[in-house]
């Protein structure tokens, strides 16, 4: 291996680590090699040890004891039995997985339905609200009585439209939080 | 060697070395392999460490068209090798008290 090949390696070893530390760490090292010489290259890579021996050391050292992650057998390898195992269950966990996908489908189609319905209240109430106030005057001097019934029919329409405006207002919001929540959560997951 | 060194020992050893004078990483590692043996990959960490506890600071110095990274002990390093000397008296004398 050479001096290149096992910074390289190295580098690719320190990927749980920021890269500011990370381009520190690999100075260090490389610097260790320009002054042990070319010529002891293969006496350092001895005494340093393997590249992913060196990070794990290094990265064990950074989180001093609180690992992001639980170490890994090897990123890179799959287990086969995790292979063998997924396939003889398949039975069982693909249709809980589509299960779930549609669940959550039942759920974003609920919350749309929400939002559409309780803009369209908004907008009846809106529309039938200023008809009914207008007609009011219309026939207010002809009919009082009916003139004063429509006015108040239209002013309660349009008071519901205000609130309903409010709501609609509330849902989405609502639907923005839990959709941060659910996505947040992922993130998390992923480290 | 019979018995292992613990963090707090190596510490002293780097702090040790650069109270006599600012060194380079490859340098400061084998003035303490000369002495007792540890692996090249465990002093880096300790390093990284002692910087990050502001007990030493480093600067760069181009040598030969490459760069050297100097390590320089602090005030609180000064405190801190003198803390860790008075903690291996302590030790040292303890010890003795039980063995000999």
């Amino acid at each position: 291996m050479t001096k290149d090949s096992y910074l390289k390696e190295l580098r690719d070893n320190l990927y749980q680590i920021p890269q500011e530390e990370v381009n520190n760490i690999i100075q260090y090292y490389a610097e260790y090699f320009d002054e042990a010489g070319a010529d002891n290259v293969q006496n350092v890579i001895r005494d340093l040890g393997s590249p992913k021996q060196l990070a794990d050391k290094v990265t064990a050292d950074y989180f001093g004891g609180n690992m992001p992650e639980v170490e890994l057998k090897s990123k890179k390898h799959i287990n086969v039995w995790l292979i063998v195992a997924a396939v003889l269950g398949a039975p069982l966990w693909i249709p809980l997985v589509l299960a779930a996908l549609i669940v959550a489908l039942a759920l974003v189609i609920v919350m749309f339905a929400l939002v559409v319905s309780f803009g369209a209240i908004v907008l009846a109430c809106a529309i039938g609200g200023v008809v009914m106030s207008f007609a009011s005057f219309a026939v207010m001097f002809s009919d009082a009585a009916t003139g004063i019934l429509l006015l108040g029919i239209g002013l309660v329409c349009l008071s519901i439209t205000i609130l309903m405006v409010f709501a609609t207002i509330g849902i989405v919001i609502l639907i923005k939080k839990l959709y941060a929540l659910i996505f947040k959560k992922n993130r998390n997951v992923e480290g | 060697m019979v018995y292992q060194l613990s963090a707090g020992m190596l510490d002293a050893c780097v702090l040790s070395v650069l109270e006599k004078n600012d060194t380079y990483g490859y340098v400061l590692t084998q003035n303490i392999k000369e002495v007792i043996d540890i692996s090249e990959s465990s002093l880096y960490p300790v390093l990284r460490r002692l910087q990050n506890e502001k007990c030493l600071l480093t600067y760069d110095q181009p040598f030969g068209g490459r760069n050297r990274r100097y390590y320089k002990i602090t005030e609180l390093g000064i405190d801190r090798l003198k803390y860790l000397r008075d903690g291996w008296d302590d030790y040292k004398q303890c010890i003795d008290k039980v063995i000999y």
